[in-house]
């Protein structure tokens, strides 16, 4: 009997050293983080109480350049147009009473700032984390889907990665797969920033759960 | 209440053509936010949510000024 006491008071101390060095070890998320190690101040739908997210992932920030240059030109386009094309632009300018010109361009500003928006939520609500116990990953695409899939660890089979291609190499992102037995067979992480570093933590995360 | 051939002046179907598509935009705009503040309850980021649920807002709340902005000026 006083063995048990003496394993139980041990596992929980043990358990509160894991804990604490993983609060030493949290960090600050700065805004709109795609990777980060420990996360502090995030936390996600169905998280339980002692369930601590080890690893919080996006797509690579330089993924969301194509339509932020789109967004640029878009915007510098409406001064530009009279210099691009006179005709055009009298006819936008000219044709149509004040009013509706004034509407038309506020209009105009306003859809490029919601697709801004939209592309940013996209890319900003697409999330996986990974924690102690289990892998969670929140997919969202055009704006009325979304889908939040959970695995444990233990039922993880296998983890790789690749990474392709001059841009991936140079700011270092590529695609992550996790293999599960669970009911959805493929998790995949897609330009996530440091994949080597994502699939060694996963690897040994396996690794204690296989062990424990 | 507009007779006929007001309905059938080019600025008349103009404006109302003008109204519509701003009034789809609102829609629009709603269900951006609306959709914003759902995931925000599946994902919580302190300070970042709030920033998304407040930039979403002002679209929405810019969407319906310009209907009602159009709505009055044309």
């Amino acid at each position: 009997m006083p063995d048990i006491f003496t394993t139980e008071k041990n596992t929980s101390t043990a358990s509160k050293t894991q804990t604490d060095t993983v609060l030493k070890k949290s960090a600050h998320v700065h805004h709109f983080a795609s990777f980060c190690d420990h996360p502090r101040e995030v936390s996600f739908q169905n998280q339980e109480a002692n369930e601590i997210i080890l690893l919080l992932l996006r797509r690579h920030f330089i993924t969301n350049v194509p339509w932020i240059t789109l967004v640029f030109l878009l915007f510098i386009i409406p001064p530009l147009l009279p210099l691009l094309s006179s005709e055009l632009s009298a006819f936008l300018f000219f044709s149509l009473p004040s009013a509706f010109t004034q509407i038309f361009l506020i209009f105009y500003y306003l859809v490029v700032l919601t697709f801004a928006l939209v592309e940013f939520i996209t890319w900003y609500f697409n999330i996986s984390f990974v924690t102690q116990k289990r892998v969670v990953d929140i997919d969202f695409s055009d704006l009325l889907y979304h889908d939040v899939a959970v695995t444990k660890l233990s039922l993880i089979e296998d983890v790789n990665y690749t990474q392709t291609g001059f841009i991936r190499s140079l700011f270092n992102y590529g695609d992550v797969f996790v293999q599960t037995a669970g009911e959805k067979l493929h998790f995949d992480f897609l330009a996530v920033p440091n994949p080597t570093k994502v699939v060694n933590i996963i690897q040994d995360l396996i690794g204690k759960g296989s062990h424990a | 209440m507009p007779d006929l051939n007001t309905i059938l002046l080019p600025q008349f179907l103009l404006k109302s053509f003008f109204l519509i598509i701003l009034f789809l935009y609102a829609v629009f705009t709603f269900v951006v936010f609306h959709q914003t503040r759902v995931m925000n309850k599946v994902i919580q980021e302190t300070h970042s949510s709030t920033f998304l649920a407040f930039i979403t807002g002002f679209n929405l709340i810019a969407a319906i000024s310009l209907f009602i902005y159009a709505l009055v000026i044309l």
